[in-house]
């Protein structure tokens, strides 16, 4: 492989190869100085694969699109299993010109997305990452078999931010996001959990019916034609020989003779006597035993993108939630970021003609809304915007937080117009929310004042 | 009064009056010699006899009731069959009610193919069934009923029909007697109707157990020749069956163990208040074929395989001997001696037989009413029963005519060809091998 050393920083090297800087990475910490911007992949060289495990933590927990979905590789093939299935590939293994190709191949993907940055930890920051990383890695996310995981399956590129102990939820979200539409899944395989702490490490046996022990012994039922005696085979055998013990004849001839119409256990520990022996599962892990019908079985999938899948990773979730939703929003009424701009400048216009400038907020008590699913207090958000909107002027700017969060900034007001819209506002917006929600007790407060730099917090919060 | 019935009745009032008591004795001495003498005296008598005895009983019945519960023995009720899915749950709530309580209940599924196996482990997991026992290959009834038999832990055995049902001190009836004579090795229940308002062959069938189990079994059984032990509801000592070798190849298996207890020198009894209640054929073809079986086994086993209850040897029993006897002769030679009966009234009095046959049916349906009479005095659902009087009439037809005639050709099969092998009652696997050993 044709590669130079490029500079050493401290600990942290930087290598060319085929045109392209990789990072030496050996620890977590290195991250930290690491100029993203400069480096087409991380090459993790670390003896300790538990080091190299936190380093890919730590690059997959960011909320950078181009950390998380940063191209890694490793210095040497591992015997870790779950090491090697999280990184692109094995530096040693790979020819550069194979390494350039995958590399070029993720950057090209990657500049298609949209760079967002949801909340860590939430649903969205997990579906956008799930999407994303199908999308740059042209592949499906495949579920991998892992004794180490509880549930016995892992999903590498997830796992290395997603606690493999918590895969449980991990399939839920992602069997989620297949019903929202957002995957299309392939059963690959149904794991049995266990009721008590979600572990598939099950050993199923087979159980005395009466008092639950192991010790049973199975023998096969012989009829014996001649006679019409049935017994089990033990009370047939005698010196090498099947007898019946009803009449003493020889048993020569199955089918002739007699037959073996089944079987039969029987418990060495309470003595009892039955064919249905009922199985059942034993967690090894927390040693709770639980009969079939009470496990919980999860199907496990790999997944590929959807369509809207494939329009989420490059566009990102808002846009998508808005396109979900009326677009048509009234003249005057745009989106928050956009209005943080506005509010700025007209703190810069207000500097100039002070008092000439009122801002408003509008808010719903959310607690009681809480019912109300996502779709709908969109629609309630839209609502709201188009009636708030109604009574504003169309230099009005109007933007919402969320459903239940609505600012307005009202250039070249007086005081007397300001109370009266507040009062308008006030009076018809809780009308119309009273009405509509009857069962509920919402309300709503409206707040209007003059526009300046010592903006009351509550406002804007 | 019918003009017809004018003209005719006056005329058979004076034929009858003028025949004089020989002729008359003559003409009906098949229903004078054994049919009189057997239901009207030796069965009243017996009657008689068993209820002037009915105090000492009491008080012995009381005290064996006493021991029963003192000991509390644990007691395997078996029950053997094919197809029998959809009685069970009934099965088990009907001995949910025993007053006896201290049971394990033994199924066995001989090779049904139906939802039996399905219903039966359901109920065993529920536990209101101790044990379900399935051979996924039918070996006929004695084969299912030994399975159940090889793994009960009782120490009584009460054998039970699958779409029975029993009074709630039925249980604890069947075995009170085991612990009034220690020499008792089976007690055989009282098996009535149930669906007598089924249809007409329903109720001739409820009235014929009545007088030949409920009333009938009483008397053999006072008279220590009782032969039956019904499969449908009978108990046997653990012990006893077990040196016997539990069931042979049927049909007629009930019969066979009752004669094989009774050859190992125990008694038989009947015991006419454990009652239980099955639904009989409602169809006379049903009921054809069900006779047909039964009737064989008669030839089968009671004249052939256990002939040696009528030779002198170091086992004779004149008890044994007769309670065999009477069964053949009443059934088997009887049977035939009707016939006789018949060819000669039919060529003695062939110009007369508009007189006979109304007297003929006279007599049988006064005979009728007799026996009716008796089941009525011991029954202990009497005025349930009072429903069936008036088809009693109809007996005469029904066990006169019709059940000889099935009789007859099921002796005739048996006798000549052995049909009873041939039986799909039981596996051609069994029937075989039965045939082949002389069974």
């Amino acid at each position: 492989m044709t590669q130079k050393v490029l500079r050493l920083s401290g600990q942290l090297q930087l290598m060319e190869s085929e045109g392209h800087q990789y990072a030496m990475i050996t620890n977590a910490s290195q991250l930290a100085t690491l100029p993203f911007d400069q480096v087409h992949g991380i090459v993790l060289h670390s003896d300790w694969e538990r080091e190299s495990l936190k380093v890919l933590h730590t690059l997959r927990s960011s909320r950078e699109l181009h950390h998380y979905l940063m191209p890694v590789f490793l210095q040497y093939p591992s015997e870790h299993k779950l090491l090697a299935q999280q990184v692109d590939g094995a530096w040693e293994r790979q020819s550069a010109y194979q390494i350039k190709r995958q590399v070029v191949a993720i950057w090209e993907r990657l500049a298609e997305l949209r760079h967002a940055r949801p909340a860590d930890g939430s649903k969205e920051s997990l579906l956008l990452k799930t999407v994303q990383y199908i999308y740059s890695r042209g592949q499906k996310l495949s579920a991998k078999r892992d004794r180490n995981a509880l549930i016995g399956y892992t999903y590498p590129f997830l796992n290395s931010f997603w606690a493999v102990e918590d895969n449980l939820h991990l399939v839920e979200h992602l069997a989620e996001f297949q019903r929202e539409g957002y995957l299309e899944g392939k059963l690959v395989d149904k794991v049995n959990l266990c009721t008590e702490c979600d572990s598939s490490y099950l050993n199923f046996r087979e159980t005395c019916s009466k008092c639950g022990s192991l010790e049973l012994e199975t023998e096969n039922l012989i009829h014996h034609f001649r006679c019409a005696y049935v017994g089990p085979e033990s009370d047939f055998q005698r010196d090498n020989q099947l007898i019946c013990p009803k009449c003493d004849k020889k048993l020569r001839h199955i089918g002739i003779d007699y037959d073996k119409p089944s079987e039969i256990s029987n418990c060495q520990t309470c003595g009892h006597h039955a064919q249905d022996t009922p199985m059942k599962a034993a967690c090894v892990d927390c040693g709770h035993e639980m009969d079939l019908d009470a496990i919980h079985t999860r199907p496990i999938y790999d997944y590929t993108l959807s369509e809207l899948g494939a329009q989420i990773a490059k566009q990102g979730l808002a846009r998508h939630n808005a396109s979900n939703f009326p677009s048509s929003l009234p003249i005057g009424t745009i989106g928050w970021e956009f209005f943080q701009l506005v509010l700025q400048q007209e703190l810069e216009r207000t500097k100039l003609r002070p008092g000439s400038s009122f801002i408003g907020s509008l808010q719903l008590n959310t607690e009681a809304f809480h019912f109300l699913g996502p779709d709908t207090k969109e629609q309630l958000r839209h609502e709201i915007l188009t009636i708030i909107r109604s009574y504003l002027r169309a230099a009005d700017v109007l933007s919402s937080k969320g459903f239940d969060h609505y600012l307005f900034i009202l250039p070249e007001m007086t005081l007397e117009e300001a109370a009266d819209l507040e009062d308008l506002l006030q009076y018809n917006l809780s009308k119309l929310i009273g009405d509509n929600f009857t069962d509920i007790q919402p309300y709503v407060e409206v707040l209007l004042q003059p526009l300046s730099t010592n903006l009351d917090p509550c406002i804007l919060s | 009064m019918h003009p017809i019935l004018e003209q005719i009745l006056p005329e058979y009032m004076v034929y009858w009056q003028e025949v004089g008591i020989w002729k008359f004795i003559r003409v009906f001495w098949y229903f004078v010699i054994f049919e009189l003498t057997r239901y009207i005296g030796a069965d009243f008598l017996v009657a008689l006899w068993y209820w002037l005895n009915q105090k000492g009983r009491k008080a012995k019945w009381e005290q064996a009731r006493q021991a029963l519960y003192n000991e509390n023995p644990l007691i395997s009720i078996i029950i053997p069959g094919k197809n029998e899915g959809a009685h069970l749950y009934k099965l088990t709530k009907s001995l949910a009610e025993q007053t006896y309580k201290n049971f394990e209940l033994i199924i066995v599924d001989d090779g049904s193919d139906d939802d039996t196996p399905i219903i039966g482990r359901d109920l065993e997991k529920r536990g209101l069934i101790g044990q379900f026992i399935r051979n996924e290959m039918r070996g006929g009834k004695a084969s299912a009923a030994n399975l159940a038999l090889r793994y009960t832990k009782g120490k009584l055995i009460v054998h039970l029909d699958a779409d029975c049902s029993f009074d709630c001190d039925a249980i604890e009836n069947i075995i009170i007697p085991f612990y009034m004579d220690e020499k008792i090795g089976a007690v055989g229940g009282n098996v009535k109707v149930r669906n007598y308002r089924e249809s007409l062959c329903a109720k001739l069938q409820a009235i014929e157990y009545l007088k030949t189990i409920s009333v009938g079994r009483i008397i053999s059984s006072q008279l220590g020749i009782y032969k039956i032990i019904s499969g449908a509801f009978g108990a046997f000592r653990k012990d006893v069956i077990d040196s016997i070798g539990g069931w042979d190849i049927g049909p007629g298996l009930d019969g066979d163990i009752t004669v094989k207890i009774r050859k190992s020198g125990y008694r038989t009894v009947f015991e006419p208040t454990a009652v239980c209640l099955t639904n009989a054929p409602s169809k006379f073809k049903k009921l054809t074929k069900q006779r047909l079986r039964w009737d064989k086994s008669i030839i089968r086993f009671r004249v052939r395989k256990h002939a040696d209850v009528y030779v002198p040897h170091a086992n004779f029993r004149w008890s044994n001997f007769f309670a065999l006897f009477e069964n053949v002769f009443y059934n088997v030679v009887l049977d035939i001696t009707w016939w006789v009966y018949m060819l000669d009234i039919c060529i003695n009095f062939n110009g007369s037989l508009q007189f006979i046959i109304p007297m003929n049916l006279t007599l049988y349906m006064v005979v009728g009413f007799v026996q009716m009479t008796s089941a009525y005095i011991f029954s202990e659902r009497r005025n349930e029963e009072l429903f069936l009087w008036p088809y009693v009439p109809l007996m005469s037809l029904y066990t006169g005519t019709y059940l000889r005639i099935v009789r007859t050709i099921a002796y005739y099969e048996e006798f000549f060809f052995r049909k009873s092998y041939n039986d799909p009652w039981n596996p051609v696997k069994s029937s075989s091998q039965a045939k082949l050993n002389g069974f």
